[in-house]
Formats: C-alpha cells, structure tokens, sequence
C-alpha cells in the first residue's frame, strides 16, 4: 500500500498501462456534484481524488474525496498537494484495499472538458497512483441542452486526452439507496431539492407494482401486435416463454396443502408475537409498580 | 464494541474543546423532530459499514441543527481498531491507538473543502435489528449529556440488505430518561420511551436531485420482486427473528432472575426479623438489632427495560413480516389456481 502515495520520480521511466473503461459508482458522482455545491466563491473547477480498485483494463471507481485547488488568473493550478497525500493516508486506515487510481474535476471556466490545467494536474496525479496510469473523470454539472449531469472518463495518450467508456456503477446498497430517495418522495421530481422518506418503506408492495407495470407493458405489446398481425418479436417471445416455463408444476392438491401449512405456520408465529407483547406490557406495568 | 465507545469518547473531548469556546448556550436549544440526512451522507454511511462487514464499525456525523430538523450533511468512520503490525505497515504511530488524532485530522481536512464541521451524532451498524445494549445508550448519554442534547445516532442493518430492504433509523434518548440516568437513579422508565426514534429523510441537493432524476429515467434502479427465496446467502428472515427472539428471552429470564434473587432475599430478611420480633417477645429481650436488609442494592433496571424493548421490536418486526408473508402466500394460491 506504500506506493500509492509514494514515489512521484520513477513513473517517467516506464509508462504504465493506460485504462480502457472505467465504471463509476453513484457515491462518487453523488460526492463531486456535492463538492462543486460547496466550492469556493468565484472558483469554476473544483477536482478531487478518485478511490477504487483496477480490475485488468477496467477501473472501477468506489469512492473520492475533495481536494483543494487554486487557479490563477495567468493560467497557473495549485494543487493541495499535502492535502491529498494526507487525505489519503488517513482514509487508507478504514479501508485499505481502496488505492487511488485518478481524479475527477468538473469543467473549468472556458466549458471544455478538458484543458491545459487538466494536463497539469494530470501529470501529478500520474505520480500519485500506484498501479496503473490515472484516469480522470469529468462530472459535468451545467445542465446545458438536455444532457443532463453527464460523466465522461479520460486517459492521457502520450500527447493529450483520450476518452474512454464510462459508465455508473451500482452496489447493491447504492440501489437501494437511489431507490429510496427516488420513491421517498411524495411528489417525485416535483421540485428541484427533494426530500424522501426512509423509513417504513414499502419496497415489496413497490416492487410488485413494478412487475404489474410490466406485465400490462407486456400485454398490450403482445395485443397490438396481434390486432396489427405482425410477428411477436422472437427474442420477447423467447424470453416470454421462459419466464411462463418458470412457473413450477406442482400438483394442484400437493401446492395448496404445502400452503396451507405454511399459512398456518406463519399465523402462529404472527400470533406468539402477539402474546409475547403482551407479556412484555404486563411485565413493564409489573416493573413499574415494583 | 469497546473500541467504538472508546472512538467516541475521544469524539466527544475533541469537538467538547472546539464546541464550549463557540456556543455555550447550545445545550438551551429546543429539540429537534426531525433528521435529515443528505443523500451523500447516507451512501458513505452505507458503504461504510458493508465495506466492514462482518465487523460492525461506527462513524461520525457532521452538520447543524437548524429548528426542529437537525441536518446531517456528511459523515466519516471511526477507526476500528487493528493489530500493531497493521499500524507500522500503513506509518501510524504507537500513541493514536483510539484513532483520536485521525479523528481531529478528519475534522480539520474536512473543513478545509467546506464540509460542515460540526458533530451532530455518530451512526453504528447493527446485526439483524439487535440495539438495545447498554454501551450503546451510555455512548448516546454521553454525546447528549456532553455535546448537544440534539445529538442523534442513526443506526443502519446491513444484513437487511438482502431482503432488499434499507433499514437505517435514528434514535435519541428521551429527556425523561436522560434525567434520570443522569441522577442515576434507578427508576422505572417505560422501555419504549428510553430510545426514542425520530422520524428520517434524505435530502438532495437540486444537482444530485437531477442526477437522481437521470438515473431513473435510464431504468437501473428497477427492483425485483422478491418472490421465490432462491438465494441461500440469507437465511428466511423470520427464522432469523425468532432465532433472534428467544435468544433476547434468555437474557431477559436471566435479568429476571437476579430481580427473584433480591426479592428472595428481603423475604429472608423480613422472615429473620419477624422472628427476632417474635424472640424478643418471648424471652424478654431488650436487645436492639434490628436486620439491615435494606442495605441490599436493588439491581439495576436498565438492562432488563432495554431488553424488554428489543424484543418489542423483533415482535413489531415479525408482525410485519408476517403481513407480508401472508399476503405473499394469497398470491402463490392465485396462481396456482389460475395456472
């Protein structure tokens, strides 16, 4: 793990491998768009150290943090070099098996994604990372046209920038996550801050009216085809067929018995909760008194 | 989790130092009703305590209390603790063994990129919905008492994960029980109101907002129904809750008994005086010794209350598994008429 925020000098000598795609998990995207809110008055680019782990060619993108960062009116970039070495060590002993692999930076004044300065930090985060050269990520966050906050991955070729795939990750907690916020709130996407609830969250009852979207999706498909008689595409008619083959083929007496037991089963243990509660009532009025 | 306690009292000395210089009246403010959490926030806490599994870990939260909502704006790990080889591989010194020094450089660092450098809680993870633990109270006690009577923690189950489920609540110790806890009196306190939840949202920012809103136009946070338990990773959770349940019950028989055990004992007493009562009328007898069975100390209530609402809890939440199973197994009937 030393190397990962020693040795700035040897990495001239041999160039290392360049990244053909990167994958970015939400966390990350989540921290520059919160890092570009809490930037400096009058400041346009804020940059800050990408985390994660090189699978081959693959970057995989797991965490970040902010890193300071000054420019100057003459075109000059400083970088909080200290800051950066010393961020890095301290998040290096929670988890140890995040190394730095690149840095994210939003655009700077001018709009392009990348530009002179980007070379220049570049070149130091080249002597920051460890394994692999680095990969730099822009967060667009100016919502020009319809793009929306874009991501887009970079590597140096040799004589400038090269794009390479990018794309956002998820784990499986991030899901659930995105999820929620999404679902939480009461009018969703009705106003440009949202709030969402996280607690008592219905996810199966969701997730249900999911499916059920779906299979009316699914139905009406099926239907126009057939009123317009035309071919169900045959990839949807395969993979319909194998979610219908799915269905297990129990014999009808033997399923509802298995069911009924199982009801019952549940029905007793729902009711041994209640008795229990109420135990735990008396027992507390008991306490209470004594 | 010593350590975590440990981590946390240090928490609590740094941010005392920086905390009593700016605000004195803090602990004057009114309560808070509300948490909010922002949406970064909440995924570094997530993460955190996966990335630790099966460890569970503790963190700080950061941010202001502003009216009835407190604000949680960013949060950052505690340390957990490590062998001293581990120390000398990754250069920490001998003397930051509870992670104080990280703790105040996190601090400072953070603030230096504008992050809201104030403690407004601390957020534990927890196995299968088990919280209700002395050190954890005594923790809460000790931020709410020392730093701010806002103080929360948020506690988040990483195994509920694979129910598809995010479970993430935040809890504060009712005033009612902190003033008696901190007469030390051993008092009744009804055990649903010594933790004390408060309802939790995450907030996003109009950026992120619109981020959210891109991720889910592209579809990729559908859910899968959940139907068919197909994945042995995790045991049924009701299986998991009773198992859990009858566990709590010996502990709770267990507080029990050392309650028997007092009251047995001032029968015994009271019996022995009875008879001195009885001999001294008897024979006469001036003598003045009348038994000390008071001097006995009462055990202590808290373990017993706490227990007595963790189970509550695993009732509640097996009650709404259950609903949830029932309504399942009407479902599978369906089908299986209908097929």
């Amino acid at each position: 793990m030393q190397g990962a925020w020693g040795s700035a000098g040897d990495d001239a000598a041999a160039p290392k491998a360049a990244a053909s795609a990167v994958a970015v998990h939400a966390i990350v995207a989540f921290g520059a768009l919160d890092h570009f809110l809490r930037r400096q008055e009058g400041q346009q680019r804020v940059i800050g150290t990408l985390l994660g782990r090189i699978d081959g060619r693959t970057v995989t993108v797991t965490n970040s943090y902010a890193v300071p960062c000054e420019e100057g009116a003459d075109g000059t970039v400083a970088v909080g070099q200290d800051y950066q070495e010393k961020m890095s060590r301290l998040l290096a002993r929670v988890n140890p098996d995040e190394a730095v692999v690149g840095w994210y930076a939003t655009p700077g004044a001018d709009g392009a994604p990348t530009d002179d300065a980007s070379e220049m930090i570049h070149g130091f985060y080249a002597g920051a990372c460890a394994g692999q050269a680095p990969v730099h990520l822009v967060v667009d966050p100016r919502l020009e046209g319809d793009a929306g906050i874009t991501l887009r991955g970079f590597v140096s070729d040799g004589n400038g920038f090269a794009e390479i795939p990018c794309e956002l990750a998820f784990d499986r907690g991030e899901r659930l996550c995105l999820a929620r916020m999404v679902r939480g709130q009461r009018e969703p996407f009705g106003s440009a801050e949202s709030v969402a609830d996280v607690m008592d969250a219905d996810e199966d009852g969701l997730a249900l009216e999911d499916a059920l979207r779906d299979v009316d999706a699914l139905a009406a498909y099926v239907k126009a085809r057939r009123a317009a008689n035309e071919d169900v595409d045959p990839k949807v008619a395969r993979a319909l067929n194998e979610a219908l083959a799915a269905l297990p083929k129990i014999e009808d007496a033997v399923a509802r018995g298995a069911l009924r037991a199982e009801t019952r089963d549940v029905l007793m243990v729902s009711y041994l909760a209640g008795v229990t509660k109420a135990q735990l009532a008396i027992g507390a009025k008991l306490h209470e008194s004594f | 989790m010593a350590w975590a306690h440990a981590g946390v009292r240090s928490m609590v000395k740094i941010i005392l130092s920086v905390i009593k210089k700016r605000f004195s009246q803090i602990n004057a403010q009114r309560r808070v009703e509300e948490v909010q959490i922002d949406g970064l926030a909440l995924l570094k806490l997530v993460k955190h305590c996966r990335d630790a599994l099966p460890k569970m870990v503790a963190g700080s939260l950061l941010g202001l209390d502003k009216g009835s909502i407190l604000e949680v704006t960013h949060c950052f790990p505690f340390l957990a603790p490590r062998s001293q080889d581990d120390y000398e591989d990754i250069g920490g010194t001998e003397e930051d063994v509870d992670g104080e020094e990280y703790q105040m450089e996190m601090m400072k660092m953070l603030r230096e990129v504008n992050v809201d450098n104030n403690c407004v809680g601390w957020y534990k993870s927890i196995y299968a919905g088990s919280f209700c633990q002395t050190p954890l109270v005594e923790t809460q006690f000790s931020y709410q008492d020392n730093l701010c009577n806002n103080c929360v923690v948020l506690l988040y189950d990483p195994s509920a994960i694979c129910n598809g489920k995010l479970s993430v609540k935040a809890y504060q110790l009712s005033e009612q029980f902190i003033t008696s806890y901190r007469a030390k009196s051993n008092s009744f306190v009804s055990p649903s109101s010594i933790l004390v939840q408060l309802p939790l949202k995450v907030r996003n920012s109009s950026l992120i907002t619109a981020l959210l809103h891109d991720i889910n136009e592209s579809r990729q946070l559908k859910m899968w129904l959940n139907l068919v338990d197909q994945n042995t990773e995790c045991a049924n959770p009701l299986e998991r809750h009773l198992e859990h349940c009858c566990q709590w019950v010996d502990d709770l028989i267990e507080e029990q008994a050392k309650f028997q055990y007092y009251l047995r004992n001032i029968e015994r007493f009271k019996d022995h005086a009875r008879w001195l009562s009885q001999r001294r009328v008897d024979i006469n007898d001036e003598e003045d010794d009348a038994p000390m069975w008071k001097n006995a100390t009462s055990p202590p209530r808290l373990d017993s209350l706490l227990i007595a609402n963790q189970l509550k809890q695993y009732c509640l939440e097996i009650n709404r598994y259950s609903a949830f199973v029932l309504s399942k197994l009407q479902l599978e009937v369906t089908c299986c008429k209908r097929a």
